[in-house]
Formats: C-alpha cells, sequence, structure tokens
C-alpha cells in the first residue's frame, strides 16, 4: 500500500496552511507528523482523511485519486480527530455499534471487535455507561477504538495521546505501533517522547512546509554538535533553543541548542529527539 | 450577592451574546415583524384581523401597536427563549461555568447574572420593535400619531411576557437535564401555555390569567371594549398570523380606533403576580443549578468507577437511526403522545383534525427536529465525512424514519378520512408526512442548527390550530410535493459533496 502527496497546497483566503507538500507514505511504517501549534499539521490531516480537499496538488492511494473521488479511499480510513466529538447520551457501546455500523459491518464482526478493543482500552467495565460522564482520556480512547473499528488500511490519528495518563498513552502507542505493521499510520502529537517511542519516520512541518522527512535517527545527527549544557546564576531572558532548565544548589543547569557555542563554559552533550526538533523548527539549521 | 460580581457575570454574557451575528439577525426579525405586522387581508400572510367583514382592517395608527403586541405577545417570549436559553449550557460545557465554581463565587451572583442579561436582551429585542413601530405609524400614517398611552400600553402589556422568558430560560437551563430536552421542552411548554390562554374562553381562572404571558385575555378585552358598542357583541371573528387570501373578499368598511389597554387593576395585579413569579424562578434556579451540578459531578464519578457487564445488543445503520431519533425522547411525553393518538381513533374528526393531531406533532418535535442536524450539533460531521457514504446514508435513514414516524402520528386521521371517502384530504396528509422530514432535513443541515425547524414547525402548527383545513388544498399539497422532492436533492446534494 501506497499513499503518494504531489505537490499537495491548501490555501485559505490570506493564509497558505500547506505549501507544496510531496511524499510517499508506504505501510508497515509509522509517520510521525510533527510541527509547531499553526504549522500545517492538522490541514494536512484533513486533507489525508479527505475532510477538506486541496487547493492544488493530487493524492493517490494505490493509484486511485483520493482528492477527484474521495469515496474511493473511505472505506479504508481509520479517522482521530484532534477533539474526539461523541453523543454524549449514547453509551460507550452504543456509541460504538453506531461507529461500527456506518461503517457498514457485519454484525459478529463488529461485535468481536468492539469487545477486543473495549478490553485493550480497559473500558470493558464502563462500556454500558453514558459517554456524558466520561473524562477526557476515556473519550480519547473510545475515539481511537471508532478509528480502529473494521481494520481501516490507513491510521490518521491528529494527537491521539493528548489527554491520556502516561499509563494510557503507553498502551495507545504501543497499540499503534502494533498495528501499523500492515497498514499506512499517520500519528501527528506534540509529544515528541510518543513519535521517539514509536516512530521510523518523520515529518516535520514548519509555517505549512515539509522541513524534514526521514527517519529520527537522521534527524538526532543533524543535531549532533549543536546540543550544550552549562549552569549559569541567570538566563538571558529571549535566549533561543533552551530546551531544559533545572534550578539546582549551584545555579541554573541549562541544555541550549545553539549551532555555536552559547558561553564559554558550555560543554557539547549528545543529542536527543527532542533537541534536534527544537533544532529544526527553531530555524539553526 | 456581591453587586459587582453579578455585573461582571451580566456584562460578559450580554456582551458575548450582542457581539454575535444572531443576536443583529433577531433584531432585525424584530423589526421586519414590526413592518409587518400593520394588518392588510390582501396581503399573503396576515398578522391580525379583527372581524374582517365589519371592519376595515389596518385603516388607522392605532391598530399597529394592537397588532404587535398581539403578535409580539407569543412570538417575543418563544423566540426570545430560544436565542437567550443555552448560555449556562454553553459555560458548562467550555468549562468556564467550573472555573467561576473554584473560584468560590456563589450560584446566586452568577444566576442573577445570566437572568440580567438575558432581560436585557429581550428587552433591546422589544425596545427595536417599539421604535420600529413608531417608524411605520410615520411611514403609513404620517400626521396622525395615536396618544402616548394609546401607543406604548400594548407594548407594556407584553413586556412581563418577556420577563417571564428570561426567567423561564434560566430556570430550565439550571435544571439537571439533557440540553437537547430543555429546549423543546421551553418552547412546546411556552407553546401549550400560549394555546390554553389563546383557547380559553373564560378569563377568570387565576392561573391562566396570571400566566398569560401573551397578554392575549387583556389584549382581547381591550379590544372587545371598543368593538362591543359598536357591533353589539364581543369579536368573534379574529385571526393572529394567518395565510393571506382567507379574508381578502371580506370586504369591511367600518372604521374603528383602538384605545390602547383598557385600564384594569385586575389584570394589572395579574402582571406583577407572574413577575413576582419569575423572581420566584430565579430563586430556585439558584438551588436547582447547585444540585444539578452535585449529581452531574457524582454522575462522572459514577462512570469511571462502576463495573456492569450488561448484555449489549448489536443493531445495523438503519435501525440505530431509529433509535438515535427517539434517544432523547422522554419516556413521560412519549406516553403522553402514545395516549393522545389511541385517543385520536376515538375522537370526532374534526376535533382530532383542529387539536389532537397538531398537539401530537408539537409533543413528537424533538424527534424531526434532529434530523439533519444531530451531527452538526455534537460536531461529528467531519469525523462522519471518512466513513464512505454515511452521511447520505445517515439522512436517507433519518428521512425515512421521520417519514414513517409522522404517518403513523397521522394514520388516525388519515382512517378516518378515508372512511368518509375524503381520499384527497388523506393524501394531503400523507404528502404532509413527506414534506415535514424532508423540511427537517433542510433546515437542519442548512442551518446546523434545530432552532430554525421548530421555530418554523411551531408556527406551522400555529396555523393547523387556527385552520385545520389549512394543509387541505390542491395547492398546499402541490407546494409541500414539490418542496419536498427539491429539499431532499438540495440535501443530498450537499451530503455527497462533502
Amino acid at each position: 500500500m501506497e499513499l503518494v502527496l504531489e505537490n499537495v497546497t491548501k490555501k485559505y483566503k490570506d493564509k497558505t496552511a500547506v505549501c507544496n507538500i510531496s511524499t510517499e507514505l508506504a505501510s508497515g511504517q509509522l509517520i510521525g507528523l510533527i510541527g509547531k501549534n499553526g504549522a500545517g499539521k492538522t490541514t494536512l490531516m484533513k486533507m489525508l482523511a479527505t475532510i477538506i480537499k486541496p487547493t492544488s496538488g493530487q493524492i493517490f492511494f494505490d493509484g486511485e485519486n483520493t482528492v477527484r473521488n474521495p469515496n474511493s479511499v473511505r472505506n479504508t480510513i481509520g479517522y482521530l480527530p484532534q477533539e474526539v466529538s461523541v453523543y454524549p447520551n449514547l453509551t460507550a457501546y452504543e456509541y460504538l455499534n453506531y461507529v461500527a455500523a456506518l461503517k457498514g459491518m457485519k454484525k459478529r464482526e463488529a461485535i468481536h471487535q468492539i469487545r477486543q478493543f473495549l478490553l485493550a482500552f480497559h473500558l470493558e467495565d464502563v462500556k454500558d455507561k453514558k459517554l456524558d460522564g466520561f473524562s477526557g482520556g476515556m473519550k480519547q480512547r473510545i475515539g481511537i477504538i471508532g478509528a480502529l473499528l473494521n481494520s481501516p488500511k490507513i491510521i490518521i490519528a491528529d494527537e491521539p495521546t493528548t489527554g491520556l495518563d502516561p499509563e494510557e498513552r503507553i498502551t495507545v502507542r504501543n497499540m499503534l505501533s502494533e498495528l501499523a505493521k500492515e497498514r499506512i499510520m499517520i500519528l501527528s502529537t506534540h509529544i515528541v517522547s510518543d513519535i521517539e517511542a514509536v516512530a521510523s519516520r518523520i515529518l516535520m512541518l514548519k509555517d505549512g512546509s515539509l522541513i524534514f522527512d526521514n527517519t529520527p535517527h537522521k534527524l538526532i545527527a543533524k543535531a549532533e554538535g549543536c546540543v550544550w549544557e552549562y549552569t549559569s546564576d541567570s538566563v538571558q531572558s529571549g535566549a533561543r533553543g533552551i530546551s531544559s532548565m533545572v534550578q539546582t544548589k549551584d545555579g541554573i543547569h541549562v541544555r541550549q541548542v545553539s549551532r555555536h557555542k552559547p558561553i564559554g563554559r558550555a560543554v557539547p552533550v549528545s543529542s536527543t529527539l527532542e533537541d534536534a526538533c527544537l533544532f529544526a523548527l527553531e530555524g539553526e539549521e | 450577592m456581591k453587586p459587582y460580581i453579578i455585573y461582571h457575570v451580566f456584562k460578559a454574557d450580554f456582551l458575548e451574546r450582542t457581539r454575535r451575528f444572531s443576536f443583529m439577525a433577531l433584531c432585525a426579525a424584530v423589526m421586519f415583524l414590526a413592518f409587518f405586522s400593520v394588518p392588510d387581508v390582501k396581503a399573503p400572510f396576515v398578522s391580525v384581523c379583527i372581524e374582517p367583514y365589519i371592519f376595515r382592517q389596518g385603516s388607522n395608527a392605532t391598530w399597529i401597536p394592537v397588532a404587535i403586541s398581539l403578535c409580539g405577545g407569543i412570538l417575543f417570549p418563544i423566540v426570545g427563549f430560544g436565542f437567550v436559553k443555552g448560555n449556562i449550557s454553553m459555560d458548562r460545557n467550555s468549562g468556564f461555568l467550573y472555573a467561576c465554581q473554584s473560584m468560590n463565587m456563589k450560584n446566586s451572583n452568577y444566576i442573577v447574572g445570566k437572568f440580567l442579561s438575558h432581560l436585557l436582551m429581550l428587552t433591546i429585542m422589544w425596545f427595536v420593535a417599539i421604535v420600529s413601530a413608531a417608524v411605520m405609524l410615520v411611514l403609513k400614517f404620517p400626521g396622525h400619531m395615536p396618544g402616548f398611552y394609546e401607543y406604548i400600553s400594548p407594548f407594556m402589556g407584553i413586556y412581563p411576557g418577556i420577563v417571564f422568558a428570561a426567567a423561564f430560560a434560566v430556570i430550565l437551563e439550571s435544571l439537571p437535564l439533557h440540553d437537547r430536552f430543555k429546549n423543546a421542552a421551553g418552547i412546546t411548554t411556552l407553546f401549550i401555555m400560549f394555546l390554553i390562554s389563546y383557547s380559553a374562553s373564560d378569563y377568570s381562572g387565576p392561573l391562566i390569567r396570571i400566566m398569560d404571558y401573551s397578554n392575549y385575555g387583556w389584549n382581547m378585552e381591550s379590544i372587545n371594549s371598543v368593538v362591543n358598542p359598536v357591533i353589539g357583541h364581543d369579536v368573534w371573528e379574529t385571526g393572529i398570523l394567518v395565510p393571506g387570501g382567507m379574508f381578502s373578499e371580506s370586504g369591511g368598511t367600518q372604521e374603528i380606533f383602538f384605545h390602547g389597554l383598557l385600564w384594569d387593576s385586575s389584570y394589572f395585579a395579574d402582571k406583577l403576580f407572574l413577575i413576582a413569579i419569575c423572581l420566584i424562578l430565579v430563586a430556585v434556579a439558584v438551588m436547582a443549578l447547585e444540585r444539578a451540578e452535585r449529581e452531574r459531578k457524582n454522575k462522572t464519578e459514577q462512570g469511571r468507577g462502576q463495573m456492569r457487564f450488561a448484555h449489549s445488543h448489536y443493531l445495523g445503520h438503519f435501525m440505530f437511526e431509529l433509535k438515535m431519533l427517539f434517544r432523547d425522547f422522554p419516556k413521560a411525553v412519549f406516553i403522553l403522545t402514545a395516549g393522545l393518538w389511541v385517543y385520536s381513533f376515538f375522537a370526532p374528526l374534526q376535533y382530532v383534525q383542529g387539536y389532537v393531531w397538531v398537539i401530537t406533532l408539537v409533543f413528537a418535535m424533538p424527534v424531526f427536529s434532529q434530523i439533519g442536524c444531530r451531527e452538526h450539533e455534537y460536531n461529528m460531521a467531519e469525523y462522519f465525512t471518512t466513513i464512505q457514504f454515511s452521511l447520505i446514508k445517515q439522512a436517507l435513514y433519518s428521512y425515512l424514519w421521520g417519514v414513517f414516524v409522522l404517518l403513523m402520528i397521522s394514520i388516525p386521521v388519515v382512517l378516518k378520512l378515508i372512511w368518509l371517502h375524503e381520499y384527497f384530504s388523506a393524501l394531503c396528509y400523507v404528502v404532509f408526512s413527506l414534506f415535514i422530514p424532508a423540511a427537517a432535513s433542510f433546515l437542519g443541515e442548512y442551518s446546523k442548527t434545530r432552532r430554525t425547524f421548530e421555530t418554523l414547525f411551531l408556527l406551522l402548527c400555529f396555523l393547523l390550530i387556527n385552520i385545520p383545513s389549512f394543509l387541505l388544498n390542491v395547492y398546499a399539497a402541490a407546494i409541500m410535493g414539490t418542496g419536498m422532492v427539491i429539499l431532499l436533492l438540495a440535501v443530498f446534494e450537499k451530503k455527497a459533496r462533502a
């Protein structure tokens, strides 16, 4: 399976949300989409999910043009929106039943999958409770199950781990990683550690343009030699590239990403994915 | 209670609501109502007519405030309620209400602030009507201004109804009920309260008089005090918001001048009682909000902790749409509607056509009003777009179930008409059953809210109560039949484009 983007651009009145993106996404890898707020991640995800059409450019799924004929791909998509919306007066089971029915699933398969996912996401106990009383994390898990029903070939998850507790987050990302074996899995998130744990490929967006498209290791390698640590009494206001500041009894322990040595006593350290993302997004490259 | 906190709650809510386009649209609609209210029997839609075979309708300046008062008495509270309600739910959904509670702000400050905001918004709407009426006087009857009391008293008479709508919105918002149910319950209650006042022949019952928020009773008594000396009896033939053409051949020539509200201390006392009831409603709302929030929190906690392993069934999409239509429908209303439906088989046809069927329609309104807009109201439309043909199937199945429900409601009337060999009339009811769900789909899809349909549907029900034969003519059937096709095509075209 292959999803091909050719010069995809989306313009709103006075803003270009996504600018001329071309890439090929194949199954068997979890693709992490990262970028600042307003970088165009959600717009790109919505175009891939056939919710909005690009202003120009084409998207092909296994040779089929999904811009011209969105219905051809819709039975293969599992979409998890950034904000999971549900019918609050339905129980968890009824809601998933409804989604399964909308997807045209057969009764036996639907019941089997719903039960399996409810167990996997620890929601079996509350399946007969109305969604109105669910916490944000629980609703998020219901949304993920909705996206996974009917075994979609492409899973598009817009910030799926937001609002989940650490244990749930690990469960969700491991499950997504597992599912990525036979599917095209695109995961957008602000949480770099989630990407680091599961993504085999990173797409990085900045101001609507694709500024990086490769493996996490390549991204980390780009920041090698540009990460520094030092201890200081104070940090200059407006200093860029600071990835951490820890107050210690000796002063403030600073970790900074910069092409040049920020101060004389700074020592180079090995970079992490978070440093590399910061390095790329802060425009120091 | 702290006045400065009340002031800030009031100010924030007032600014938030009045800066929306819908508030401007509401004021524009009120202006339109004022212009449209000048009675004209030859117009396509007549606001008010009073003994049209005797009196020349809308012949002088004193008709304008009386006509606006009669129409606005019902429309202002219902439409105003529809506009102002929802602000506590808005705070609850956005989390602002919980932020307020974490600041240890008393519910009384919050509720009173919201009530004052409602009241001011509706007062502005009422004031726009007064000003628009004055403009209409100048345009239509230059140099013939009525006296100040004649002009202002009909407007003053409907103001307590506006206070009632503001208080009613607050109490309904505070109750631990589902948001969708609150909306339908509020509008239906106001409508039925008006119908009771409208159809009550004797206004001596104290409760009916006090709860006559539309001021229909006092208005009619004032009109009768002018009409009676001229024709020797009270008004027999009257209509509010009736279709044009009904009285176009009436040709009444006699001139009549109204004198505003006839001063009556007992009616005045009723209005004071109504305002006192409004204040009690606000006080009850304070207590109700406290309880509602407690129950909501308990429910959330239970939802997190409780273990249940009930057996769950699986429904296909077609059957699930029926379940969705009735999911929020209160059991008590369902039983009441079913009772009315059974009663329809045994009641005389004229009574069923004129009252029982229409009241059943009003009760069933929440079923139809969600068609087309449910996925928009819950922000599900975007998600469903990603599921192949789901939006189209959803629209089609909801429409079919809507038709089925409406046909079931109309079955007693249809069978009675067939029994009497009135086949065309029976067909009109069938066409009506096909048209209404199509209109609901269209209005829901394009307005993305159920309010538009509910407002128009209630207006239609009001017409059906006034003139049950309104449906039973070739033009109505042709318009409904053609409209159904056009509206459905528009809906499916939009769904297919998504």
